[in-house]
């Protein structure tokens, strides 16, 4: 039932994906494309928030054309459904990148009781620097002690004692008056998001902006709390990454070579197995069964922490995770949590690939499961890596095709990395910004969702802002969709407007930055922060927007409100499940911008949204007197 | 085959059409003595408001081919004998059946002056133009005698228009022949609310004026005289039995006939609002002078004069009026005389105004009363449709007084999901039982 | 004729035929843009609770007669006759109510209509006519992902069923064959505590 080429083209705008679409058709493989179009018709009242499950007395469903039911059993009508359901969604978001979050706080406390093999604190002066802005006193003490210091202070961010988060001073103080004003400055991360299930308890928050305004400080609580310490945590252990070079796509996997793959979100785990993977004995095992060596890449955002730290090539995004293992050249597949399609293991199995899971809290049907602690890390990665390579010899060779060549990409640009290639300080970029070269910064952001021709959002949008001198920064998905498509060498200059060019070239940059993986969105407000602290404005006057053409998860829901409550504008590109409430539509599309300074903007064609990025970044500018 | 049929309304038409369906070599005549092609007479009402264009009278003229359409044509007697329909100046039309469709007329007040060029009735399209044309010459005040349907539409339609409008009622409520005298006064709120003076206890005594113009009518009681530019009788209609009486049947009551529609004359057959048919409320013959009925008489009628065998279930009074917010929908017996008769009422704020009469716990009767549009007219098919199958009222899945009918009461067995339509034998295969009288 | 005929044992009472419907019907022919749309597009079928406690997408039955049609004064409903639907000229329609209290099945009502601005009138299924002469099936019909809607001829589909039925039982095949194909445990076991709800009290 192999379907034509040209069909698997209509799903993917990338080189690498319809060839192996067609595969997994031949191979009688169910890719999420099937699934997508086997779950068609979706559920209207669903798709516009007016479902609940929250309660009993249901399931109830509200009528968008009015004829049925206008209420839930309990009273609840459009406006509370909605804002409940999103308010829950936001919720989730939070709830995720926090407990990835707390997990790297912990393995940091498990380094500060020296009971962690194999885990140091790599960056000292960054954890140096985390500890003196968490008001720890750094004097003669070893970094093994700032490690249980830090940890224990960032531990009680979740829990909540300061009255608000540490990293809210990042952000300029207009800033904080705004959500001081709105009564929105989050206290505590575990605080906001158990306020948030209790208020959409039945019977609890009945005042849909009520509810939504805690939605900005819960998705805020992820922001300036769970996802920057994962972010900030994550470099003091890892290593704060530089600029460096490597290759992305489905060609990243040579098929002469053991194949290790790294998905899911947590550098925790995977961390351990690229050290693995470089031991000699390994490496020797590897050769005497066969092999040319082991390959280890990355699949979405784990994939996208070991690009930023070392380079590893990265294979894909979340719509490739997939078609990976269709290639059949995948020998292991090592997972930690987020975004893992439970069919993953099932397509392991139409192959010879091992599917291992390593946490705890994700455990997957058809999976291997070896759990993985910051005591048992270093060992027991060796030891998965060794399976692995023995599993090289169960390959089917009539099932292997790997259908392209890999793609040069630039990475690795933390914050730290951006000011020390501007000299140390934001001053050229703010220079190139106010000398009109640079018009505005984007962040383009987000995952695949299989309603939207997989990477044509991103793809689509980012070239068309860099024609425009919006310069781009890309974390999680779009990061690997627009590295595919060649934006980020620092050749690609060619492709952005006169300005944009100038500057790429001076610095050696492509025009597209890579930030890192989702938590690591935080670094892009991290950088707003730092800009508008330099120009003394609030986040809400720069010609800044964040872009997510192709989101599709509860953690993208969070991270647009706390970008959206920093004040920059967040263009969508896949509908939220909130228009059966045109009340809420208003508030979220037109009302906040009087009351947040930002929006959210929903459009789906790429070239309009690009259009309306321009517009709103050259208003910014205008007000800007720029 | 030759038909005449005398009426070219909604019976007549019904029975032309059903005619032809039948026999495909039909040559048939229908008679009006109006002077339009058909129309469609209950439009009068929204014409003389003005709420439709008059172009929306014409109703789809009958197959022309075998259909003769002749306007402005009385029939003056009929001759069983000779088979012949005697026309108004002399000429005769034989026929080979004959139905007579002749409808009904306004009641009149039995009261000298009644002939006054400014007192009508409000059945006909020239009634509605006369009344048209008053207004544009000057009327400003009108009295509407009678608190029947046609009065309630047409005091309806006057105020609508801008006039004084005063609804004389000798009994204490609008409507109280079609429903309970509480469901009567909602009717009359929802009127007074739309600018119509509302009068219970007004009987006329005397049409005053002078010159073929009545100026005044006197009122006894309560015994005061009202002055007025127009006066119109709404006391509710009378069968046109004119023709049938000089065969030596039919009255006050209408043309009898039989469960083929059959009136006691060899070839004669009788439908619509002249005709006294079963009544499947009433279990007894009656005149139901609606339109849907007069539909289906006139189709069956037809068929069976072209030489079909069916027979009628009967037929059932309902009614459907609307005045400004307020919508009211009744039907079958709704005023239960003594007997083994049960009233339910209920009245909230959401459900409206209920009534379901029972007799020996069968549903033979309904009132609905909404405002706002809720309830609607929406769904009280169903509840028609359990009176028109004499349901019990236990058997039946949803509760009628309640406003939440269940929307799929009746949808079992094979009409439900054929809806009616004859085709090649088949069971329901699921065991479900199979309701052959789903409807009619 | 064809025409959407219903399996209500099949039904789950999701509702997608009704909004699939008022999409159908709508201008904009999305779901995003119908919500938005002044009038509101109104669904044609209605899912409710009908016999032996199952839902039951209740729609016109496109009856021949019609009473609808014999009731309405206007000529405002009439039938198309290459596909037998009985549809509702708005533009006729005087919003009189005379065509519910006929309608058996409860199905007609009254809404303001996006082709008659400003004015309420009678709104029924129209069998999807529109969609029929592209070669497609009633909107209703194809997003019913249960089969619980079923376009075609219903004296075919009931005939056809009568024969299979005959077929299996004159062949022995099963011993009490299902005209339809059994549901699966997890949907008789909610339909079984639906129907002990339903006995305890209100609700269920
Ligand atoms: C203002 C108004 C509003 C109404 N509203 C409703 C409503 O909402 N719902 C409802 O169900 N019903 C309503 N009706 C009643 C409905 O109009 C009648 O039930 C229906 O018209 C009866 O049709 P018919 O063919 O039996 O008789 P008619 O409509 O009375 O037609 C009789 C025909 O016979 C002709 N005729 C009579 N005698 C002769 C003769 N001797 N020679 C030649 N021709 C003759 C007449 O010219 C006429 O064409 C309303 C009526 C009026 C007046
Ligand atoms: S609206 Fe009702 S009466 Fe008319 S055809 Fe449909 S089901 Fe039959
Ligand atoms: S409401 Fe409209 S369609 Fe129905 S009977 Fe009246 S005019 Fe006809």
């Amino acid at each position: 039932m192999a379907v034509k080429i040209e069909e698997a083209r209509e799903l993917s705008v990338t080189q690498d994906a319809p060839g192996l679409i067609d595969k997994a058709r031949t191979d009688g493989v169910t890719t999420v494309w099937d699934r997508h179009e086997a779950q068609k018709p979706r559920c209207g009242y669903c798709d516009l928030g007016l479902s609940c499950r929250i309660c009993a007395m249901g399931p109830c469903r509200i009528d968008p054309f009015g004829e049925g039911p206008q209420q839930g059993v309990c009273g609840a009508d459009a406006d509370i459904m909605v804002a409940r359901n999103l308010g829950r969604m936001i919720a989730a978001g939070s709830a995720s990148h926090s407990d990835h979050g707390r997990d790297l706080v912990e393995t940091l406390l498990a380094v500060g009781e020296g009971r962690a093999p194999g885990y140091t604190t790599a960056d000292e002066g960054k954890l140096r620097a985390l500890a003196a802005e968490f008001g720890i006193d750094t004097e003669g003490k070893s970094s093994q002690a700032l490690a249980g210091e830090l940890a224990d202070a960032m531990l009680e961010e979740f829990g909540m004692r300061k009255g608000r988060l540490q990293f809210v001073d990042r952000m300029p103080p207009a800033r904080i008056a705004v959500w001081e004003k709105l009564g929105i400055l989050p206290r505590g991360i575990d605080r906001e998001v158990t306020e948030m299930m209790h208020r959409t308890h039945m019977g609890v928050d009945n005042d849909y902006v009520n509810i939504l305004l805690h939605g900005f400080r819960t998705a805020l609580a992820d922001g300036l709390g769970g996802s920057m310490i994962g972010t900030e945590l994550s470099d003091v252990l890892f290593g704060v990454p530089q600029p460096a070079t490597s290759q992305v796509n489905l060609g990243v996997i040579r098929p002469d070579q053991v194949n290790i793959l790294l998905h899911g979100h947590n550098p925790v785990v995977s961390e351990m197995v690229a050290r693995a993977v470089e031991d000699p004995e390994l490496v020797q095992r590897a050769r005497d069964v066969g092999a040319e060596g082991i390959g280890l890449v990355g699949l979405c955002c784990t994939g996208n922490e070991l690009l930023m730290r070392r380079g590893i090539p990265m294979a894909g995004n979340h719509l490739m995770t997939e078609l990976v293992l269709v290639t059949g050249a995948v020998d292991m597949m090592i997972v930690d949590y987020q975004c893992i399609m439970p069919a993953l293991p099932q397509i392991a199995g139409c192959y010879h690939t091992k599917f291992v899971s390593t946490s705890p809290k994700a455990r997957f049907p058809g999976a291997e499961h070896r759990e993985f602690t910051p005591e048992n890390a270093e060992a027991l990665a060796r030891e998965v890596v060794r399976e692995a390579v023995d599993n090289y010899r169960n390959r089917r060779p009539g099932a292997v095709a790997v259908p392209s060549k890999p793609v040069a990409q630039m990475t690795g640009f933390s914050v730290e990395a951006v000011l020390t290639a501007l000299g140390g300080t934001p001053q050229p970029l703010i220079d190139a910004i106010t000398g009109g070269r640079i018009r505005g910064a984007v962040g383009v952001v987000g995952c695949n969702n299989p309603k939207v021709k997989h990477d044509r959002g991103h793809v689509e949008l980012t070239r068309r802002l860099i024609e425009h001198d919006v310069l781009v920064l890309d974390t999680g998905c779009a990061a690997v969709a627009n590295a595919k498509a060649g934006f980020k060498v620092p050749e690609a200059a060619d492709l952005a407007g006169p300005g944009l060019r100038e500057v790429c070239r001076s610095l050696g940059i492509p025009p597209v930055l890579h930030v890192g993986s989702c938590v690591d969105n935080t670094r892009i407000l991290h950088l707003a922060g730092a800009l508008a602290n330099a120009l003394d404005v609030d986040t809400a006057q720069l010609p800044l927007a964040g872009a997510a053409p192709e989101w599709y998860s509860e953690k993208a829901v969070a991270i647009a409100f706390y970008v959206v409550a920093a004040g920059i504008t967040t263009f969508l590109g896949v509908v939220p499940p909130i228009l059966g409430s045109p009340n809420i539509v208003k508030l979220a599309t037109q009302g906040l911008d009087e009351v947040i300074g930002a929006r959210f903007v929903v459009e789906p064609d790429p070239a309009r949204c690009s259009d309306a990025i321009v517009a709103h970044i050259d208003g910014k500018r205008k007000a800007l007197g720029l | 085959m030759r038909y005449v049929i005398v009426g070219a309304c909604a019976a007549g038409l019904a029975a032309a059409e059903a005619v032809c369906s039948v026999d495909p070599s039909a040559e048939v005549t229908l008679l009006t003595e109006e002077p339009y092609p058909p129309y469609s007479r209950p439009l009068i009402s929204y014409a003389l408001a003005r709420e439709i264009p008059v172009t929306l009278y014409d109703l789809p003229p009958p197959s022309p081919g075998q259909v003769r359409v002749r306007t402005s044509t009385r029939a003056a007697g009929v001759d069983p004998e000779r088979k012949e329909v005697v026309l108004e100046g002399g000429h005769s039309l034989s026929y080979d059946r004959l139905l007579l469709a002749t409808g009904a007329s306004s009641r009149p007040l039995d009261l000298a002056g009644e002939g006054s060029t400014n007192v009508l009735g409000f059945r006909t399209r020239s009634d509605a133009e006369v009344l048209d044309r008053e207004i544009r010459g000057g009327a400003r005040t009108a009295l509407v005698l009678g608190g029947g349907l046609v009065g309630v539409k047409a005091a309806h339609a006057l105020a609508t228009r801008g006039l004084d409008v005063t609804l004389c009622i000798g009994s204490d409520a609008p409507l109280s022949q079609v429903v309970n005298p509480e469901a009567g006064r909602k009717v009359a709120e929802a009127l007074e609310d739309e600018g119509v003076s509302v009068r219970t206890g007004y009987r006329p005594s005397a049409l005053e004026g002078e010159g073929g113009r009545v100026t005044a009518v006197r009122f006894d009681p309560p015994g005061e005289t009202l002055r007025c530019d127009l006066v119109v009788r709404g006391k509710g209609v009378r069968p046109r039995t004119e023709l049938a009486e000089v065969l030596g049947f039919g009255d006050r009551d209408g043309i009898p006939v039989d469960a083929r529609l059959r009136t006691p004359a060899p070839d004669i057959w009788a439908a619509g609002d002249v005709a006294r048919t079963f009544d499947v409320a009433w279990q007894a013959p009656r005149v139901n002078a609606i339109w849907p009925a007069a539909v289906e008489q006139g189709a069956l009628a037809g068929r069976n004069m072209a030489g079909s065998h069916e027979t009628y279930p009967g037929s059932l009074a309902m009614n459907s009026v609307k005045v400004g917010h307020l919508h009211l929908v009744s039907a079958g017996i709704t005023r239960p005389p003594d007997g083994p008769y049960e009233v339910r009422d209920v009245w909230d704020p959401t459900a409206g105004y209920r009534r379901v009469v029972l007799r020996d716990d069968v549903l033979v009767g309904a009132v609905v009363v909404g405002t706002d549009g809720r309830p609607g007219p929406d769904r009280t098919g169903l509840l028609i449709a359990a009176i028109r199958r004499g349901a019990r009222i236990g058997d039946l899945p949803f509760d009628p007084l309640a406003d939440r009918i269940s929307w799929s009461g009746f949808a079992f067995g094979r009409e439900a999901v054929t809806g009616g339509r004859r085709g090649p034998a088949a069971t329901l295969p699921t065991g479900d039982p199979v309701g052959k009288e789903v409807f009619r | 004729m064809k025409t959407v005929m219903v399996h209500p044992q099949r039904c789950v009472g999701c509702m997608q035929c009704q909004s699939a419907c008022a999409v159908a019907h709508s201008h904009t022919q999305t779901l995003y843009g119908a919500v938005f749309e002044e009038p509101r597009p109104a669904p044609r079928i209605h899912v409710g609770p009908g016999p032996g406690n199952l839902a039951f997408p209740n729609k016109c039955r496109h009856c021949d007669p019609a009473p609808c049609m014999q009731a309405c004064m206007p000529a405002a409903l009439w039938r198309d006759i290459p596909t037998g639907a009985v549809l509702v000229d708005p533009s006729r329609c005087i919003n009189c109510g005379m065509c519910a209290m006929a309608c058996p099945f409860g199905v007609i009502r009254y809404r303001a209509d996006a082709r008659t601005p400003g004015r309420t009138v009678a709104v029924k299924c129209d069998n999807c006519v529109e969609r029929q002469k592209e070669g497609r099936v009633p909107a209703c019909v194809e997003t019913c992902l249960v089969g619980a809607l079923e376009f075609g001829d219903p004296n075919e589909i009931l005939r056809d069923e009568s024969r299979r039925l005959a077929r299996e039982v004159s062949l022995g095949i099963r011993q009490a064959p299902a005209a339809i194909p059994q549901r699966p445990e997890a949907v008789e076991l909610w339909r079984a505590m639906g129907d002990a709800a339903e006995a305890l009290g209100p609700g269920g």
